[in-house]
Protein backbone atom coordinates (compact mmCIF):
# COMPACT_ATOMS: atom_id res chain seq x y z
CA UNK A 1 0.00 0.00 0.00
CA UNK A 2 1.41 3.50 -0.70
CA UNK A 3 1.69 5.71 2.21
CA UNK A 4 0.68 9.17 0.99
CA UNK A 5 2.98 11.82 2.10
CA UNK A 6 1.85 14.41 4.28
CA UNK A 7 -0.33 17.20 1.99
CA UNK A 8 0.78 15.50 -0.97
CA UNK A 9 -1.73 14.70 -3.86
CA UNK A 10 -1.67 11.36 -5.03
CA UNK A 11 -1.25 12.99 -8.52
CA UNK A 12 2.45 14.17 -7.00
CA UNK A 13 3.67 10.52 -6.05
CA UNK A 14 2.86 10.19 -9.94
CA UNK A 15 4.37 12.50 -11.17
CA UNK A 16 7.31 12.28 -9.50
CA UNK A 17 8.14 8.74 -10.44
CA UNK A 18 7.61 9.86 -14.18
CA UNK A 19 10.41 13.10 -13.28
CA UNK A 20 12.79 10.10 -12.75
CA UNK A 21 12.66 8.83 -15.90
CA UNK A 22 13.06 12.48 -17.83
CA UNK A 23 15.40 12.77 -15.30
CA UNK A 24 17.37 9.68 -16.60
CA UNK A 25 16.79 10.56 -20.65
CA UNK A 26 17.05 14.60 -21.51
CA UNK A 27 19.41 15.52 -18.54
CA UNK A 28 17.14 17.66 -16.40
CA UNK A 29 16.58 18.06 -12.73
CA UNK A 30 13.64 19.10 -11.39
CA UNK A 31 12.62 20.53 -7.60
CA UNK A 32 9.40 20.97 -6.18
CA UNK A 33 7.62 22.21 -3.73
CA UNK A 34 4.08 21.89 -2.98
CA UNK A 35 1.83 22.76 0.09
CA UNK A 36 -2.07 21.84 -0.18
CA UNK A 37 -4.12 24.28 2.24
CA UNK A 38 -6.36 21.59 3.44
CA UNK A 39 -4.80 17.82 3.11
CA UNK A 40 -6.20 17.46 -0.83
CA UNK A 41 -4.69 19.76 -3.77
CA UNK A 42 -6.06 21.10 -6.77
CA UNK A 43 -2.65 21.84 -7.91
CA UNK A 44 -1.00 19.26 -9.76
CA UNK A 45 2.51 19.07 -12.00
CA UNK A 46 4.45 16.93 -14.23
CA UNK A 47 6.12 15.64 -17.76
CA UNK A 48 6.19 13.06 -19.64
CA UNK A 49 7.77 11.44 -22.43
CA UNK A 50 7.20 12.33 -25.83
CA UNK A 51 10.03 11.23 -28.43
CA UNK A 52 13.72 10.92 -28.11
CA UNK A 53 14.37 14.85 -27.94
CA UNK A 54 11.37 16.14 -26.09
CA UNK A 55 9.10 15.59 -23.65
CA UNK A 56 5.60 17.30 -21.95
CA UNK A 57 6.26 19.94 -19.03
CA UNK A 58 2.72 21.39 -17.09
CA UNK A 59 1.89 22.78 -14.22
CA UNK A 60 -1.68 22.93 -13.42
CA UNK A 61 -4.30 24.76 -10.81
CA UNK A 62 -8.14 24.32 -10.21
CA UNK A 63 -10.02 27.02 -8.71
CA UNK A 64 -10.41 26.30 -5.12
CA UNK A 65 -8.61 24.14 -2.75
CA UNK A 66 -9.75 20.41 -0.99
CA UNK A 67 -11.40 17.23 -1.92
CA UNK A 68 -13.69 18.93 -4.90
CA UNK A 69 -10.63 20.60 -6.37
CA UNK A 70 -8.33 17.55 -5.92
CA UNK A 71 -10.93 15.18 -7.55
CA UNK A 72 -11.37 17.97 -10.76
CA UNK A 73 -7.83 17.70 -11.12
CA UNK A 74 -8.08 13.84 -11.38
CA UNK A 75 -10.45 14.18 -13.84
CA UNK A 76 -8.16 16.67 -15.55
CA UNK A 77 -4.92 14.27 -15.77
CA UNK A 78 -7.40 11.40 -16.77
CA UNK A 79 -8.28 13.83 -20.12
CA UNK A 80 -4.61 14.56 -20.49
CA UNK A 81 -4.02 11.02 -20.77
CA UNK A 82 -6.90 10.14 -23.21
CA UNK A 83 -5.47 12.67 -26.13
CA UNK A 84 -2.15 12.44 -25.42
CA UNK A 85 -1.44 11.91 -28.96
CA UNK A 86 -1.80 15.61 -29.40
CA UNK A 87 0.48 16.47 -26.47
CA UNK A 88 3.49 17.07 -29.31
CA UNK A 89 1.28 20.08 -30.32
CA UNK A 90 0.84 22.51 -26.92
CA UNK A 91 -1.99 24.71 -28.58
CA UNK A 92 -3.93 21.86 -30.05
CA UNK A 93 -3.45 19.38 -26.84
CA UNK A 94 -5.04 22.92 -25.17
CA UNK A 95 -7.50 23.62 -27.12
CA UNK A 96 -9.47 19.70 -27.11
CA UNK A 97 -8.38 19.90 -23.16
CA UNK A 98 -10.53 22.69 -22.76
CA UNK A 99 -13.54 21.20 -24.62
CA UNK A 100 -13.56 18.24 -22.99
CA UNK A 101 -13.20 19.83 -19.54
CA UNK A 102 -15.73 22.39 -20.50
CA UNK A 103 -18.92 19.62 -20.61
CA UNK A 104 -17.54 18.35 -16.85
CA UNK A 105 -17.16 21.51 -15.12
CA UNK A 106 -19.71 23.97 -13.75
CA UNK A 107 -20.27 27.44 -14.77
CA UNK A 108 -17.91 28.88 -12.10
CA UNK A 109 -15.15 26.19 -12.43
CA UNK A 110 -11.87 26.27 -13.56
CA UNK A 111 -8.49 25.48 -14.25
CA UNK A 112 -5.28 27.45 -15.29
CA UNK A 113 -2.64 25.72 -16.98
CA UNK A 114 1.01 25.84 -18.41
CA UNK A 115 1.94 23.22 -21.15
CA UNK A 116 4.79 23.36 -23.22
CA UNK A 117 7.37 20.48 -24.99
CA UNK A 118 10.80 20.72 -24.28
CA UNK A 119 13.14 19.51 -27.44
CA UNK A 120 16.56 19.21 -26.05
CA UNK A 121 18.03 19.05 -29.55
CA UNK A 122 16.42 22.03 -30.88
CA UNK A 123 16.97 23.75 -27.21
CA UNK A 124 13.31 25.21 -27.80
CA UNK A 125 9.79 25.30 -25.45
CA UNK A 126 6.91 25.74 -27.55
CA UNK A 127 4.13 26.55 -24.94
CA UNK A 128 0.84 27.25 -24.73
CA UNK A 129 -1.13 28.90 -21.68
CA UNK A 130 -4.29 28.96 -19.69
CA UNK A 131 -4.26 31.80 -17.40
CA UNK A 132 -1.38 30.22 -15.71
CA UNK A 133 0.59 32.97 -13.84
CA UNK A 134 3.67 33.91 -16.17
CA UNK A 135 6.63 31.09 -16.30
CA UNK A 136 10.22 32.53 -15.53
CA UNK A 137 13.21 30.98 -17.70
CA UNK A 138 16.39 31.44 -15.45
CA UNK A 139 19.68 31.99 -17.92
CA UNK A 140 23.42 30.91 -17.07
CA UNK A 141 24.66 34.27 -16.51
CA UNK A 142 21.78 35.72 -14.01
CA UNK A 143 19.52 36.56 -16.73
CA UNK A 144 15.66 36.28 -16.12
CA UNK A 145 13.16 35.77 -18.79
CA UNK A 146 9.34 36.42 -18.09
CA UNK A 147 7.98 34.20 -20.87
CA UNK A 148 5.18 35.41 -23.33
CA UNK A 149 1.70 34.59 -22.20
CA UNK A 150 -0.84 32.91 -24.94
CA UNK A 151 -3.97 34.36 -25.67
CA UNK A 152 -5.80 31.67 -23.68
CA UNK A 153 -8.57 31.74 -20.67
CA UNK A 154 -8.65 29.33 -18.08
CA UNK A 155 -10.05 25.97 -19.05
CA UNK A 156 -13.23 24.84 -18.82
CA UNK A 157 -15.03 27.95 -19.10
CA UNK A 158 -15.55 28.58 -22.83
CA UNK A 159 -15.67 25.82 -25.24
CA UNK A 160 -14.76 28.08 -28.24
CA UNK A 161 -11.52 29.12 -26.48
CA UNK A 162 -8.26 29.76 -28.59
CA UNK A 163 -4.86 28.57 -27.45
CA UNK A 164 -1.67 29.80 -29.42
CA UNK A 165 1.40 28.09 -29.43
CA UNK A 166 4.34 30.48 -27.90
CA UNK A 167 7.82 29.35 -28.41
CA UNK A 168 10.95 30.44 -26.46
CA UNK A 169 14.75 29.14 -26.35
CA UNK A 170 15.39 26.80 -23.63
CA UNK A 171 19.36 26.18 -23.25
CA UNK A 172 21.51 23.82 -21.40
CA UNK A 173 22.19 25.12 -17.88
CA UNK A 174 19.39 27.52 -17.83
CA UNK A 175 16.12 27.02 -15.44
CA UNK A 176 12.07 26.96 -15.85
CA UNK A 177 10.34 28.46 -12.85
CA UNK A 178 6.58 26.95 -12.78
CA UNK A 179 4.49 27.99 -9.43
CA UNK A 180 0.60 28.54 -9.10
CA UNK A 181 -0.84 32.16 -8.31
CA UNK A 182 -0.88 31.48 -4.53
CA UNK A 183 2.86 32.28 -4.48
CA UNK A 184 2.04 36.09 -5.33
CA UNK A 185 -1.38 36.08 -3.85
CA UNK A 186 -0.17 35.64 -0.29
CA UNK A 187 0.71 38.18 2.26
CA UNK A 188 3.67 37.65 4.32
CA UNK A 189 3.40 38.72 8.20
CA UNK A 190 3.93 42.22 7.15
CA UNK A 191 0.77 42.30 4.63
CA UNK A 192 3.52 42.48 1.80
CA UNK A 193 2.76 40.58 -1.44
CA UNK A 194 5.58 38.68 -3.35
CA UNK A 195 4.76 40.18 -6.95
CA UNK A 196 6.34 39.25 -10.47
CA UNK A 197 8.57 42.27 -10.44
CA UNK A 198 10.16 41.31 -7.12
CA UNK A 199 10.35 37.59 -8.08
CA UNK A 200 12.12 38.24 -10.78
CA UNK A 201 14.04 40.65 -8.66
CA UNK A 202 15.13 38.21 -6.34
CA UNK A 203 15.87 35.63 -8.91
CA UNK A 204 18.37 38.15 -10.23
CA UNK A 205 19.68 39.21 -6.99
CA UNK A 206 20.78 35.82 -5.93
CA UNK A 207 22.38 35.02 -9.30
CA UNK A 208 23.90 38.11 -8.60
CA UNK A 209 25.59 37.24 -5.22
CA UNK A 210 26.29 33.65 -6.42
CA UNK A 211 27.75 34.36 -9.81
CA UNK A 212 30.67 32.53 -9.72
CA UNK A 213 28.71 29.73 -8.61
CA UNK A 214 27.70 26.88 -11.06
CA UNK A 215 24.29 27.57 -12.67
CA UNK A 216 22.95 24.15 -11.96
CA UNK A 217 24.29 24.57 -8.41
CA UNK A 218 22.72 28.65 -8.38
CA UNK A 219 19.69 27.23 -9.36
CA UNK A 220 18.86 24.79 -6.96
CA UNK A 221 20.00 26.70 -3.85
CA UNK A 222 18.18 29.79 -5.28
CA UNK A 223 15.10 27.36 -5.06
CA UNK A 224 16.09 26.26 -1.43
CA UNK A 225 16.11 29.68 -0.44
CA UNK A 226 13.24 30.65 -1.68
CA UNK A 227 11.12 27.47 -0.33
CA UNK A 228 12.59 28.83 3.29
CA UNK A 229 11.40 31.95 2.19
CA UNK A 230 7.66 30.58 2.39
CA UNK A 231 7.75 28.59 4.79
CA UNK A 232 9.29 30.84 7.04
CA UNK A 233 6.94 34.49 6.22
CA UNK A 234 4.19 33.08 3.96
CA UNK A 235 2.84 29.57 4.69
CA UNK A 236 0.98 30.77 8.21
CA UNK A 237 -1.02 32.98 6.02
CA UNK A 238 -1.73 30.53 3.05
CA UNK A 239 -5.20 30.91 1.44
CA UNK A 240 -4.75 28.63 -1.41
CA UNK A 241 -3.01 25.58 -2.69
CA UNK A 242 0.87 26.54 -3.41
CA UNK A 243 2.92 24.75 -5.95
CA UNK A 244 6.81 25.72 -6.60
CA UNK A 245 8.76 23.75 -9.04
CA UNK A 246 12.15 24.58 -10.98
CA UNK A 247 13.62 22.34 -13.77
CA UNK A 248 17.44 22.83 -14.51
CA UNK A 249 18.54 21.67 -17.70
CA UNK A 250 21.85 19.75 -17.75
CA UNK A 251 24.76 19.14 -20.69
CA UNK A 252 23.36 15.90 -21.83
CA UNK A 253 26.03 12.75 -21.32
CA UNK A 254 27.69 11.98 -24.42
CA UNK B 1 -17.48 40.30 0.39
CA UNK B 2 -19.23 43.36 0.36
CA UNK B 3 -21.29 44.14 -2.22
CA UNK B 4 -22.81 47.74 -2.30
CA UNK B 5 -25.19 48.20 -5.24
CA UNK B 6 -26.65 51.12 -7.13
CA UNK B 7 -28.57 52.43 -10.02
CA UNK B 8 -27.48 55.62 -12.77
CA UNK B 9 -29.19 55.81 -15.61
CA UNK B 10 -29.08 52.12 -17.23
CA UNK B 11 -25.87 50.97 -15.61
CA UNK B 12 -26.96 48.81 -12.21
CA UNK B 13 -23.47 49.12 -10.80
CA UNK B 14 -22.37 46.65 -7.89
CA UNK B 15 -18.79 48.12 -5.97
CA UNK B 16 -16.94 45.12 -4.31
CA UNK B 17 -14.99 45.91 -1.21
CA UNK B 18 -13.62 43.35 0.71
CA UNK B 19 -12.80 39.63 0.91
CA UNK B 20 -14.65 36.54 -0.75
CA UNK B 21 -16.15 34.04 1.09
CA UNK B 22 -18.44 31.09 -0.32
CA UNK B 23 -21.65 32.97 0.53
CA UNK B 24 -20.63 35.25 -2.04
CA UNK B 25 -22.07 33.12 -4.66
CA UNK B 26 -25.81 33.36 -3.98
CA UNK B 27 -25.18 37.06 -3.32
CA UNK B 28 -23.56 37.55 -6.78
CA UNK B 29 -26.69 34.97 -8.31
CA UNK B 30 -29.41 37.16 -6.55
CA UNK B 31 -28.04 40.56 -7.45
CA UNK B 32 -27.26 39.18 -11.30
CA UNK B 33 -31.48 38.14 -11.18
CA UNK B 34 -32.55 41.58 -9.83
CA UNK B 35 -30.53 43.33 -12.47
CA UNK B 36 -32.34 40.83 -14.63
CA UNK B 37 -35.29 42.12 -13.83
CA UNK B 38 -34.71 45.70 -13.58
CA UNK B 39 -35.07 48.46 -16.45
CA UNK B 40 -30.86 47.82 -16.71
CA UNK B 41 -28.62 47.31 -19.44
CA UNK B 42 -25.39 47.13 -17.76
CA UNK B 43 -24.40 44.94 -15.31
CA UNK B 44 -21.24 46.59 -13.91
CA UNK B 45 -19.39 45.09 -11.05
CA UNK B 46 -16.25 47.79 -9.89
CA UNK B 47 -13.53 46.42 -8.69
CA UNK B 48 -11.87 49.91 -7.58
CA UNK B 49 -12.23 49.18 -4.12
CA UNK B 50 -10.41 45.43 -4.40
CA UNK B 51 -6.70 45.25 -3.67
CA UNK B 52 -7.22 40.82 -4.61
CA UNK B 53 -9.18 39.02 -6.52
CA UNK B 54 -8.88 35.07 -5.53
CA UNK B 55 -9.59 32.41 -7.47
CA UNK B 56 -13.59 32.27 -5.80
CA UNK B 57 -13.64 36.24 -6.69
CA UNK B 58 -12.99 35.17 -10.35
CA UNK B 59 -15.70 32.51 -10.05
CA UNK B 60 -18.07 35.08 -8.87
CA UNK B 61 -17.85 36.99 -12.22
CA UNK B 62 -18.32 33.62 -14.21
CA UNK B 63 -21.24 32.93 -12.22
CA UNK B 64 -22.89 36.16 -13.26
CA UNK B 65 -21.55 35.64 -16.54
CA UNK B 66 -23.42 32.61 -16.55
CA UNK B 67 -26.48 33.73 -15.27
CA UNK B 68 -26.69 36.44 -17.50
CA UNK B 69 -26.42 34.16 -20.29
CA UNK B 70 -29.18 34.19 -23.46
CA UNK B 71 -30.49 36.91 -21.63
CA UNK B 72 -30.82 39.39 -24.90
CA UNK B 73 -29.80 43.23 -24.69
CA UNK B 74 -28.40 42.66 -20.77
CA UNK B 75 -24.39 42.94 -20.23
CA UNK B 76 -22.10 42.47 -18.09
CA UNK B 77 -18.98 45.08 -17.35
CA UNK B 78 -15.73 45.20 -15.43
CA UNK B 79 -14.92 47.99 -14.64
CA UNK B 80 -11.42 49.45 -12.43
CA UNK B 81 -9.35 46.97 -11.70
CA UNK B 82 -6.37 47.87 -10.35
CA UNK B 83 -3.03 46.82 -8.93
CA UNK B 84 -2.84 42.58 -8.71
CA UNK B 85 -6.94 42.38 -9.95
CA UNK B 86 -5.86 44.22 -12.59
CA UNK B 87 -2.51 41.44 -13.18
CA UNK B 88 -5.04 38.83 -12.28
CA UNK B 89 -7.58 40.12 -15.44
CA UNK B 90 -4.60 40.51 -17.50
CA UNK B 91 -3.44 36.92 -16.80
CA UNK B 92 -6.55 35.09 -17.03
CA UNK B 93 -7.32 37.02 -20.56
CA UNK B 94 -10.84 37.96 -18.79
CA UNK B 95 -11.61 40.51 -21.48
CA UNK B 96 -11.99 37.11 -23.65
CA UNK B 97 -14.67 36.26 -21.74
CA UNK B 98 -16.40 39.26 -20.18
CA UNK B 99 -15.94 43.10 -21.44
CA UNK B 100 -13.50 44.93 -19.40
CA UNK B 101 -13.22 48.79 -18.74
CA UNK B 102 -9.32 49.14 -18.02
Amino acid sequence: MVKIPYKMTPLAIIDQSMFKQLEEEYGVSLRVFSQALSGLSGDFWGGFKISKYEFGLYIVDFCGHGMVAALHAARLYGLMESCVELAKYPDKYMTVLNQKLYTMLQAHEYATMFYGVVNIRENSLRYTTAGNPPIIRLGEKGQVHMLKQGIGVPLGIDPKAMYDLKESRFLEHEALFLYSDALIETKNYQGQYLDDAALCHLFKEHAELHKHVDASDRFHQMFKNMVSVMKEHYLPYLEDDLTLCLLVRHPLKK
Amino acid sequence: MQFNTAIYGKEYKVYLEGQTDHSDCQTVVDITKQFISSGCHTLVFDFKKLTLLDSLGVSLILLARKTLDGKKGKLLLLRHPLGKVRHMFKVFNIDKLVRVEW
